[in-house]
């Protein structure tokens, strides 16, 4: 006779078997990392010495100390940038490229537009670089042909982030765009329609109809691109190594440069752990604001 | 008024003509279905009147104003689609609101509007719920509150009915009927059922490939027919139609279907009889008109060998194979006998047709009955 419990027994082990794998990945990468970077975090060590126990005096440092600050503030205000920038740019690409009648050319953009994002993070940071030079860069060049004259794009503190936030939403718009294609492709055309036969036209037609609808793009697009960014290291590094002064300095390039210039690798990862930390509120917070503007069909 | 003038209405795609030379003079206030298979065009058409599809050719009037190069949103027209087409993000008050609101009107007159309109199809205690928690019903409803709400001078329904059931489809039907009767406004209505055709318009524009095949009232239609196509697309099941020759024995003249079956020439006939001799015919019967023998003039008995039976409750129909051709006649339940048996049947000579089988014209009958 066929018994229920111990069948529902196989079944449990063999469900087991099935997620061992990535139950095992995970608390190797990924757990076990974040555990093992909170226990570093109480402890001093350089690697070279035995670790010491510090308890939560990295955390009571990194309050004082306000390069981290600085760091994290600059670090937040290039992710929230990228995400709006993205997001608007994306948005617009994609309802453009959407609207080009002949499919080869839509094909064209489609392809360029995702172009730069194949390349390393490292090979548009150092063009960019060249393109940004206040002396010799191609953008001042035609700033100056224009009038406006020449900006020092990556030499000054008030506009070396906002560069840095340019290349990188450049080099990342690709990911934004497709999603978008896709978001605006499950619009049934009908609902269109209804909104041209309704007066919904221009402006009112993409506010009324084509942001709410591609609400749970935008929503997706920014918790990843925010998840993305908030890790930032190549391009600021490339461009100009954090500076002048910390201006272009970013979160992750203070960890790096804590703990494997100056071999802190306990404060490193207290840093590290206030980033995650970081990055988990505000994946929280888009969830439970997302409620409030994101509609699902 | 706002009559609907179609002058030479074409469309082409890639060359292809999809809409060919489409004439159509719509009436105030007239309900006009466009009826036809997949791909005749008629939703093509219904496009190019909402504006939403350019015109290859043609003119396009509403209320005596041409209107071709005029924007959807100012034809004054209202579409109902067969998905509904609601702004899913938007709540059943909105929905019904959004194009007042885009035109301007004062926000108690469009309060006082949308109320008006909810009442009218029963919407009132949904106005604040969002369209996927309605049903399927519901939403058509709101579409077509949306469109009323407008009180447009047309309105344009596109297969509305199509993704509902069976039993919400009739019920509907009769919701567009009395809408129709209340607001009086000109309606054009695509489908490919021609149950929903008959049911509900008061002239039928019959398409097929791009062509207008026949414009009428629907039973006019149904009673005659100008094609093959015509009559074999109105009534369910489909005309019969069987090869025949028109003879002449005597001074009688017989349609015969084969070299066993034999019917005298029904008398709508006579006039021109001899034109009909030594011509390519088919004959034409509605199932209907197939039935148990009754006792009357005009009619003619036959027997046939039943191949299947389908009950349908009120009536049973009878598939036989007659002069190689599979028909099917309508008989009163008692009298189906079994599949495999004979069976004596009955037809209404008068309302027989006989089709012109080079140009699939139904040759004109003449004293019809």
């Amino acid at each position: 006779m066929l018994n229920i419990a111990s069948l529902k027994k196989t079944k449990a082990r063999l469900a087991l078997l099935f997620v061992a794998p990535t139950m095992l990945g995970i608390l190797a990468f990924t757990a076990g990392p974040i555990a093992f970077s909170f226990i570093l975090s109480l402890f001093y060590w350089d690697v070279l010495s035995p670790m010491k126990f510090a308890g939560l005096s990295h955390y009571n440092y990194l309050l004082q100390d306000d390069v981290a600050v600085t760091t994290l503030k600059n670090t937040i205000y290039f992710a929230v940038m990228v995400v709006i920038l993205q997001n608007i740019i994306g948005f617009s690409l994609a309802m453009a490229v959407r609207n080009v009648a002949n499919k080869y050319f839509r094909y064209f953009f489609r392809s360029v537009f995702f172009l730069p994002l194949v390349m390393s993070g490292a090979t548009v940071s150092v063009f960019m670089a060249y393109f940004f030079n206040t002396d010799f860069g191609i953008v001042n060049y035609y700033l100056e042909l224009v009038g406006i004259g020449s900006v020092r794009w990556l030499t000054s503190t008030q506009m070396v982030l906002v560069t840095t936030v340019l290349v990188y939403a450049w080099q990342h718009i690709g990911i934004t765009f497709i999603l978008f294609l896709g978001g605006f492709a499950s619009i049934p055309e009908e609902v269109i329609v209804a909104a041209d036969i309704d007066g919904l036209t221009g402006w009112r037609k993409i506010f009324y109809i084509y942001v709410p609808m591609v609400s749970p793009t935008i929503f997706f697009s920014s918790v990843i691109g925010f998840i993305h960014a908030v890790q930032v290291f190549d391009h600021p590094y490339i461009l100009t190594r954090g500076g002048p002064g910390d201006a272009n300095r970013t979160a992750v390039m203070y960890i790096y440069e804590k703990a494997f210039q100056d071999l802190e690798f306990g404060y490193g990862s207290t840093l590290a752990i206030i980033l995650f930390l970081i990055i988990l509120i505000a994946t929280i917070l888009q969830f439970y604001v997302q409620k409030k503007w994101v509609f699902y069909e | 008024m706002a009559n609907v003038r179609l002058v030479g209405l074409t469309k082409k795609f890639d060359g292809n003509t999809v809409v060919d030379n489409v004439d159509v003079d719509i009436e105030h206030g007239e309900f006009i279905v466009l009826v036809g298979p997949s791909g005749c065009g008629k939703s093509t058409t219904l496009r190019m009147i909402a504006g939403l599809e350019d015109m290859t050719e043609g003119k396009i009037m509403i209320s005596d104003r041409t209107v071709n190069l005029i924007q959807p949103k100012d034809r004054d027209v209202a579409m109902v689609f067969q998905n509904y087409a609601l702004y899913p993000h938007m709540n059943v008050y909105k929905n019904i609101s959004i194009s007042l609101s885009m035109r301007g009107v004062d926000k108690t007159e469009i309060d006082k509007r949308v109320k008006e309109t909810a009442a009218i199809l029963g919407l009132e205690n949904l106005l604040y719920r969002l369209p996927k928690q309605l049903s399927g019903g519901q939403r058509q409803r709101v579409a077509m509150g949306r469109a009323i709400v407008r009180q447009p001078a047309v309105f344009l329904f596109d297969e509305p009915l199509s993704n509902l059931d069976a039993k919400l489809r009739v019920q509907m039907r009769t919701e567009i009927k009395k809408i129709h009767q209340r607001v009086s406004t000109t309606i054009i209505y695509v489908t490919h059922d021609q149950t929903e055709a008959m049911t509900l318009a008061d002239r039928i524009v019959v398409m097929n490939e791009g062509k207008i095949e026949q414009i009428g009232a629907p039973q006019d239609i149904y009673d005659h027919p100008k094609t093959k196509f015509v009559a074999s697309f109105i009534g369910s099941p489909s005309m019969n139609f069987v090869g025949c020759e028109v003879v002449k024995k005597g001074h009688s003249y017989f349609i015969k279907l084969d070299e066993n079956v034999m019917i005298p020439l029904p008398k709508q006939y006579h006039a021109e009889k001899d034109a009909l001799l030594d011509r390519d015919l088919e004959f034409g019967f509605r199932p209907e008109h197939v039935t148990e023998p009754r006792s009357s003039v005009d009619r003619h008995k036959f027997n046939v060998t039943v191949d299947v039976l389908e009950p349908l409750g009120n009536d049973t129909m009878v598939y036989f194979t007659l002069a190689g051709r599979s028909c099917c006649a309508r008989v009163s339940p008692e009298y189906a006998a079994e599949a495999g048996r004979g069976i004596e049947l009955d037809l209404d000579f008068a309302k027989v047709h006989l089709l012109d089988g080079v140009t699939n014209r139904i040759v004109p009958a003449y004293n019809n009955a």
